[in-house]
């Protein structure tokens, strides 16, 4: 696979442009309904469309791109409130999106004019900066879009006849004659969009592209046999679109001759091809070609099937719980051992089943990280930096579903970390580095968490200029400053516009990327920290629950109540002595003394506010736990059974409660909750303090 | 809200008054069940059950407007499931379901500024039926998110000003 294909890279892209195209449309469209739009609507449009700025310029659509920046500036004003928004501005800014998606079409299918680009522009920056005039406004648009019509139709019937004069090259073959068959329809322009259509796909099209254009020897094959005979070439080509009903039936009688075993396997793509064509001739002539084609052996499922799919099995899980609780009090011994036999066979299917069923959700991070390379070897350049980029843990799998929350964030911190953290090879050589700088990306899986962390050995956060600019733009007061730690400074830097940097630049700068870091971790459940030392560089450590896990839990009882504990957090349990048990402090700080350790003791009771059942420690449990790179003893007074529990949401239709990770339905019926063992420590030092 | 027609709704008794919630936003209506208590949550919050497969969060109404502090929870308490705006599922206790009733939406009694101890912000407004008065709950502002949080850190706050004042 090659590191640096672009048409990879660009399907990804169009693929993400598509869904935030579609999400612009819907906000415009909204606002133009509603006549109005508050400010976080214009925030998430504004950083949709630096998504898609940043996006395209790192697949290099440096045209599209630089539209796009003119669209974001404009929508950076309207959110500054230098402009404030009027009805009017909704169809401009769709008219602009649609320019946009023009623009890009016309890229990807290397058929952007630079003289058209440039009037296109020009003419969207003239609408932009007029905006108040808003009567010759109408007009200029109205002029506009023939202007545009007339002249994307010129191009295209210039390209058309380039093509005809070159019949003999193969991968032309199915263009022509979808012209030819469209001619037949007598729709002469739709039939020409569809050639572009086409090549627009083709382009982009890589593994998952049409059978028939992906194998290149068939294609070769398939094109000399056919046009080695240019006069029957034309014939039967006629013969065979004019004739629709043979279309339906799949078996056209040019393509029926055994001898070319080949035309087989291209029958059925060309057949589909043609029955898009056939349906898009249908549709209005919106010019909408928006549409990557994937005939592969895999499918795009919707992942709330698969969600629907998760909480089936979830329930399975439940009632086999009930039923082996209920087998455990029969009486009659012979029918319990069998029973008890029948049951744990339906157990080991349902794990293999929840096991499928979560492996359609998984993939490789390799996924996640395969797309940076190439990210930062352009922004690389862009800065005239050197940047050796480095991952570990390409083969720890992650739910599909934070895949697509996740890159996004990853890109803005990689792009920041790359501009404002790794210094440029003057700067490094001057304070002694190696000239470069690098960027390590790792995952890992731990404590039933997911942590992504990035890892540049730059020049760090300048803190005190961060601390600065936001006092300046009001987030915080000087004497709130003054309180804050160094840690608490650096998060900072997620603070919605705050941004260090003195010019914005189309990399970073306008610091609309580290807030859009903070929203969508937060999305996914997760939360991001940043470490800095100035001069040696920052570390951003994401950590990510997994969600949907199934996991391994054990019972234990807190005085009255019970709760279950991830049982991958626990190290080992004990009933200790008492000369195991030291206090550092006060009576509250007690440690655990344990062979060469010295174990922080925390008492769920308090943490819970529960009345204990014992006092000392003595006489109650202690569990040694995992919580992050530390280690922890929790005080409980008894520990049971060891189960398997579906993990639901509390924050769903409540909010999260400390020192709980999430809930569970038991086998009774009611409800258990599951301890987050990274949370009850972070209480507990804050106590301290 | 421009959408005015009539409006069936639910009317269920906390202490001695008649409530009223709109019927479209309930889901269930079932006996106490087993709580599972959230360690620190509101006094009001009871805790949270398994209702159709999600874990939901149980209200005391009668404790969040200060109704009854000391409510008796038993097979005949009620637990009204409904679902919010933002498609939370929430459980109301209740003393007990009474009736449906038609009420036109637009036709209600403001309710008083002063002399309650649920805030009109709470209320859509009253409905008078013969000599009987039915309050009508705006649920989505009640159990509106954001609000909930606002309260349950007050009482926090409130809590550990106890505890510091006992230690």
């Amino acid at each position: 696979m090659a590191v640096f294909d672009i048409n990879k890279y660009r399907q990804m892209f169009l693929e993400e442009a598509e869904d935030i195209f579609e999400i612009i449309d819907n906000i415009l469209l909204e606002a133009e309904d509603a006549g109005d739009m508050d400010n976080e609507t214009i925030n998430s449009l504004f950083r949709s469309v630096h998504t898609l700025k940043g996006n395209s310029a790192s697949v290099e659509l440096a045209k599209f791109a630089a539209l796009a920046h003119e669209l974001e500036f404009f929508m950076d004003k309207l959110r500054n409130g230098q402009l404030s928004f009027e009805e009017s501005m909704a169809s401009l800014l769709i008219d602009g999106v649609d320019t946009l998606k023009h623009i890009l079409e016309l890229e990807l299918s290397d058929e952007l004019e630079h003289d058209y680009f440039m009037t296109t522009k020009k003419e969207l920056l003239y609408k932009l900066d007029n905006f108040s005039q808003d009567i010759k406004e109408i007009e200029l648009l109205n002029e506009h879009s023939s202007v545009e019509e007339s002249k994307v139709q010129m191009e295209k019937e210039i390209f058309v006849q380039e093509i005809v004069e070159i019949p003999a090259f193969g991968m032309l073959f199915p263009r022509e004659s979808n012209a030819y068959g469209a001619v037949n329809g007598g729709a002469i322009d739709d039939s020409e969009d569809e050639g572009f259509g086409f090549f627009d796909e083709l382009e982009l099209v890589d593994d998952n592209g049409f059978g028939f254009f992906g194998d290149t020897e068939i294609i070769d094959e398939e094109g000399f046999g056919f046009f080695g005979e240019p006069e029957l070439v034309e014939d039967e080509g006629f013969g065979f679109f004019e004739e629709p009903e043979l279309i339906d039936d799949e078996g056209f009688g040019f393509f029926d001759e055994p001898k070319i075993i080949e035309y087989k396997k291209v029958q059925a793509p060309l057949t589909e091809e043609k029955k898009e064509i056939e349906v898009k001739d249908n549709e209005a002539k919106d010019g909408k070609k928006f549409k990557v084609d994937s005939v592969s052996n895999s499918i795009r499922v919707d992942l709330s099937k698969i969600d629907g799919l998760m909480n089936n099995i979830g329930e399975l899980v439940i009632a086999h719980s009930m039923l082996t609780q209920y087998t455990f009090m029969m009486q009659d011994q012979k029918i319990k051992s069998e029973l008890s036999e029948r049951l744990d066979l339906l157990d080991r299917y349902i794990r293999e089943l929840q096991e499928s069923v979560m492996s359609v959700r998984m993939i490789p991070m390799e996924t996640v990280f395969s797309k940076f390379p190439k990210v930062i070897r352009d922004t690389a350049k862009k800065l005239n930096k050197k940047i050796d980029f480095r991952h570990y843990g390409d083969n720890v799998e992650i739910d599909k579903a934070m895949i697509e929350g996740l890159t996004d964030p990853l890109t803005h911190i990689v792009r920041n970390a790359m501009d404002h953290g790794i210094e440029s090879v003057d700067r490094r050589k001057a304070a002694g580095k190696s000239e470069t700088g690098t960027l390590i990306m790792s995952a890992e899986q731990a404590n039933g968490q997911m942590i992504i962390k990035i890892q540049d050995d730059g020049g760090g956060i300048n803190l005190a200029k961060v601390t600065e600019k936001a006092i300046q733009n009001g987030i915080l007061d000087e004497s709130q400053a003054a309180q804050m730690s160094k840690d608490d400074k650096a998060m900072l830097i997620f603070a919605p516009g705050l941004s260090t940097a003195e010019a914005v630049t189309d990399i970073s700068g306008r610091g609309v990327g580290m807030d859009v870091v903070m929203s969508n971790i937060k999305k996914l459940g997760g939360v991001v920290k940043v470490e800095t030392e100035e001069g040696f560089g920052s570390t951003f450590t994401i950590v990510l629950p997994l969600t949907l896990a199934i996991l391994d839990g054990l019972n234990i009882r807190v005085g009255k109540e019970q709760f279950i504990l991830p049982l991958s957090a626990i190290i080992e349990t004990l009933k200790p002595e008492e000369e195991m048990i030291k206090q550092i402090g006060d009576e509250e700080s007690e440690v655990l003394m344990l062979r060469n350790e010295f174990i922080p003791v925390i008492r769920l009771h308090t943490t819970f506010n529960i009345t204990p059942e014992n006092h000392k420690l003595s006489d109650g449990l202690l569990i040694v736990v995992r919580s992050g790179a530390k280690k922890i003893a929790l005080f409980v007074d008894e520990f049971m059974n060891q189960q398997q529990f579906v993990i639901k949401p509390l924050d769903k239709n409540f909010r999260n409660a400390q020192g709980i990770g999430g809930a569970t339905v038991r086998g009774d019926g009611t409800i258990g909750l599951i301890i987050d063992t990274m949370n009850i420590t972070q209480n507990s030092t804050r106590r301290a303090s | 809200m421009s959408t005015t027609q009539i409006n069936q709704l639910l009317t269920f008794k906390l202490g001695n008054e008649t409530y009223g919630i709109e019927i479209n936003k309930v889901r269930e209506i079932l006996t106490y069940p087993v709580v599972t208590p959230i360690p620190d949550a509101s006094c009001w919050v009871k805790g949270v059950i398994n209702l159709r497969g999600e874990v939901a969060p149980i209200i005391d109404l009668r404790v969040r407007f200060n109704i009854n502090t000391q409510p008796v929870y038993n097979e005949r308490t009620i637990v009204i499931a409904v679902r919010t705006q933002d498609a939370r599922m929430i459980g109301l206790v209740v003393d007990e379901v009474s009736d449906m009733e038609n009420v036109d939406l637009d036709k209600l009694y403001p309710a008083p500024d002063m002399g309650a101890s649920i805030a009109p912000k709470y209320l859509k407004g009253l409905f008078k039926k013969e000599e009987k008065m039915i309050v009508i709950l705006d649920i989505d502002k009640i159990l509106d998110k954001e609000e909930m949080q606002r309260l349950s850190r007050h009482s926090q706050e409130a809590a550990s000003h106890v505890l510091a004042a006992s230690a």
